[in-house]
């Protein structure tokens, strides 16, 4: 390893970077952009569920029940209607999710103590807002329903000396007690964002010299192949860990995210998840030809199993075994833990050495299975 | 038209030799489908609890057990300290610790209101809301049983007046998550192979230099243009009739009634989708600026558009955005086609927003196309 020829690859890379504005400043919104989109505009509740009510009763009973719908946080009545036609146009085409049909002796039976009937018609395409909002549906029947029950029990209970509710759940949230989904969620942007300008533009930025033809001009050159390796990666080295210390900035000054751990192992566990960024960056490169393949492979093989088998949205422990099994190799698995235990938990090293030795083994085995793959030659 | 033939052929040409290129087209999709179909559209069920039993009776035995029996919890194990729990919590070994007091079963038998704690990680605030609301249930339908027990031992009757819902679901009768994915999948894989491939063909020609080779053949812009689209054109289809194939044979998606009407949007969608790339390739000079500026226009569509979080339960500005992205509008189409059987007709007030925004998008990359590569 020479060291000159290192700086030398690395300081003509770092000069085409400073010349490419577009690149310098997209690398620098875009970790902020999704930042922005994650904490301000994603909800993972279901909440304000478009809904049509058809009540057919029209008594202060059936006035009282729709009410509670009206009140719920959950719900947004957007149409009353008057025949069951009108209904199903609306949740045809999209405007209600839900529609509620009250029965025409709804206050009758009530009042005459038998059981009263509702239809619930849920429109059932998304499969996730209709499980919740049919859950929904049915507490608030259920509080209704108690609240006639016991207002019709009450003498009945004085008879019988008997009093109503027995345990009480008091929940205490640890570590996130707002629930606040921007909390969990920056860690995962961490990973995923050093994924992306890590291994994306490493591979294409490799390949590019391929491509355009420069590749013979450094073949040419004293320069071994380690040298021209590392070199052209280190300004990318560069620009993923100015990213990550962007985002841990700018979480803490827009969304006031703290790290409740060490700063240092955060920094520490960074650089060394970067090894591993780089060299799947370096691997996809020297099985691609061109740009646009590299882009895509590189996106296949670190973005999407970043996103979806990490665990940064979707918990591991409910995907199928296999699919399970898969996530042992994505790296950004160990670092999001890693990365949530030090943010979230404070914990230290004792609790994570395992995912910590496990992305510094992953790192090692990407450089060295890159190392022997990168060939200084043509084609 | 010759023209426009040989600008395609060439294109062709290029494409098939990219042996990487090709393997990526067939691949993403059967890959996409798998992942989203397998990861995204889970239940949340058998969350892993320790129990803090400081009572050691029956009824806190019994209460235990409706949590385990519910599903939704699985038991990990017993712990003897709140300091165990706390561990148990750290490492992530379980995401509740249920806490029953030493005089629990006292209060119980004498009908006095007790209190048990749930010790719940709230990391990922999503999954600990559901976890909560699962524990709560749980309690409460003790209490029923509590309450009527007691009422049969007084030798009373229960009334039975209440409210009996009868949901009935359309669409998706059975919910299954994967018949929702399906629709879903075509819009993200489409946006997410249109945009960049369009944006590197072109970008390819100016960063190669070659784009000066085509500025001297009698082409003109226009043939340019269709030309090098064409190909890509085909590969949209491609992928969506491989997802909806796949889609049918492997997960069982019921077919459309409307093929027609499913095929004719998505052709239309592939267009601004391409109109998107062409708008890249535009503003960009190099392959790498196309790759990040790619995922500038890809990130919002498929965070922002439904695919995964209901735009309805989203910030009020942020739905005014969410009104700006094509994709929000295909989806609505495609998941009505796929899942409502609906058709063209009815679909008019999503389709036309789509058209606008199309045209919107193509003209303006048409006017920089024009100047960038005439």
């Amino acid at each position: 390893m020479r060291f000159s020829a290192l700086r030398a690859i690395a300081r003509k890379e770092f000069i085409q970077i400073r010349r490419d504005k577009a690149t310098l400043y997209m690398v620098a919104i875009f970790p902020l952009m999704m930042l922005v989109l994650y904490g301000f505009g994603i909800r993972y509740d279901v909440k304000s569920v478009p809904m049509t009510v058809l009540d057919q009763d029209g008594t202060p009973q059936s006035r009282q029940y729709v009410e509670r719908f009206v009140h719920s946080p959950y719900f947004v009545v957007r149409r009353y209607v008057n025949n069951y036609r009108e209904l199903q146009r609306d949740i045809d085409r999209g405007e209600s999710r839900i529609g509620l049909v009250v029965s025409a002796d709804f206050g009758e039976r009530l009042s005459s103590r038998r059981t009263a009937e509702v239809q619930v018609i849920v429109d059932g395409a998304d499969n996730n807002t209709a499980t919740i909002a049919m859950s929904y549906v049915s507490q608030i029947t259920q509080a209704y329903s108690s609240f006639v029950m016991v207002q019709q029990l009450e003498a009945l209970l004085r008879q019988a000396q008997l009093t109503i509710p027995a345990i009480e759940a008091e929940p205490r949230v640890w570590f996130n007690p707002n629930l606040e989904s921007v909390q969990f969620i920056v860690p995962g942007i961490i990973a995923i964002i050093m994924m992306i300008v890590g291994t994306v533009l490493t591979a294409v930025t490799i390949v590019k010299e391929k491509e355009t033809g420069t590749i013979e001009q450094i073949v040419s050159s004293p320069i071994g192949r380690y040298e021209l390796m590392l070199g052209k990666v280190l300004p990318y080295a560069a620009l993923a860990y100015v990213d990550f210390l962007l985002i841990v900035g700018a979480s803490y000054v827009l969304f006031g995210v703290r790290i409740k751990g060490s700063l240092l192992l955060l920094l520490l566990t960074a650089f060394i998840y970067l090894i591993g960024v780089l060299g799947l960056g370096i691997l996809v490169s020297t099985s691609t030809q061109t740009q646009m393949s590299a882009m895509l492979t590189a996106i296949m093989a670190s973005m999407l199993p970043s996103i979806l088998l990490s665990g940064f949205i979707f918990p591991i422990r409910q995907m199928p075994r296999v699919l399970q099994a898969i996530t042992i190799v994505v790296p950004a698995r160990y670092f999001i833990e890693i990365l949530r235990d030090i943010y979230l938990k404070g914990l230290g090293l004792e609790y994570f050495w395992k995912e910590t030795l496990y992305i510094l083994l992953f790192g090692c085995a990407m450089l060295i299975l890159a190392a022997r793959r990168f060939q200084k030659r043509l084609g | 038209m010759r023209r426009i033939l040989q600008v395609v052929r060439k294109e062709f040409i290029q494409i098939r030799r990219d042996k990487g290129l090709v393997r990526m087209v067939l691949i993403a999709p059967l890959m996409q489908l798998v992942i989203y179909g397998y990861v995204v559209a889970t239940d949340i069920r058998a969350l892993p609890m320790a129990v803090l039993d400081q009572s050691d009776s029956a009824e806190s035995r019994r209460l235990v057990d409706r949590f385990v029996f519910s599903g939704y919890f699985t038991l990990e194990g017993h712990v003897g300290s709140l300091k165990e729990a706390e561990r148990h919590l750290n490492s992530g070994r379980s995401m509740i610790v249920l806490v029953i007091p030493e005089d629990f079963a006292r209060d119980v038998r004498r009908g006095v209101k007790t209190q048990v704690q749930l010790l719940v990680d709230g990391t990922n605030s999503n999954t600990a809301t559901i976890a909560m609301g699962y524990a709560g249930g749980i309690v409460a339908a003790a209490n029923q049983e509590k309450l009527e027990e007691g009422i049969h031992r007084k030798g009373l009757r229960m009334i039975e007046a209440g409210i009996r819902e009868e949901p009935r679901v359309w669409f998706n009768p059975s919910l299954r998550a994967i018949n929702y994915m399906i629709p879903g999948i075509i819009c993200v894989l489409l946006m997410e192979m249109m945009v960049p491939l369009t944006a590197f063909s072109l970008v390819r020609e100016r960063e190669r230099g070659t784009v000066e080779q085509l500025m001297v053949t009698p082409l003109r812009a226009e043939e340019v243009l269709i030309g090098k689209t064409i190909p890509y054109i085909a590969i949209g289809l491609i992928d969506a009739i491989l997802i909806l194939t796949a889609g049918t044979l492997w997960f069982g998606v019921p077919l459309p009634h409307n093929l027609g009407a499913l095929l004719v949007c998505t052709s239309l969608f592939i267009v601004v989708a391409l109109s998107l790339g062409i708008l890249v390739a535009t503003v960009v000079t190099t392959q790498q600026q196309a790759a990040l500026s790619a995922q500038f226009a890809l990130v919002p569509n498929i965070l922002l558009s439904g695919f995964m979080f209901p735009i309805q339960s989203m910030p009020e500005a942020m739905q005014w955005f969410t009104t700006i992205l094509p994709m929000r509008y295909f989806l609505v189409i495609v998941r009505s086609i796929m899942m409502k059987g609906l058709g063209l007709t009815e679909l008019w007030d999503q389709i036309l927003p789509l058209v606008g925004l199309g045209a919107v998008i193509f003209t303006i990359s048409w006017l920089r196309f024009r100047r960038v590569f005439g």
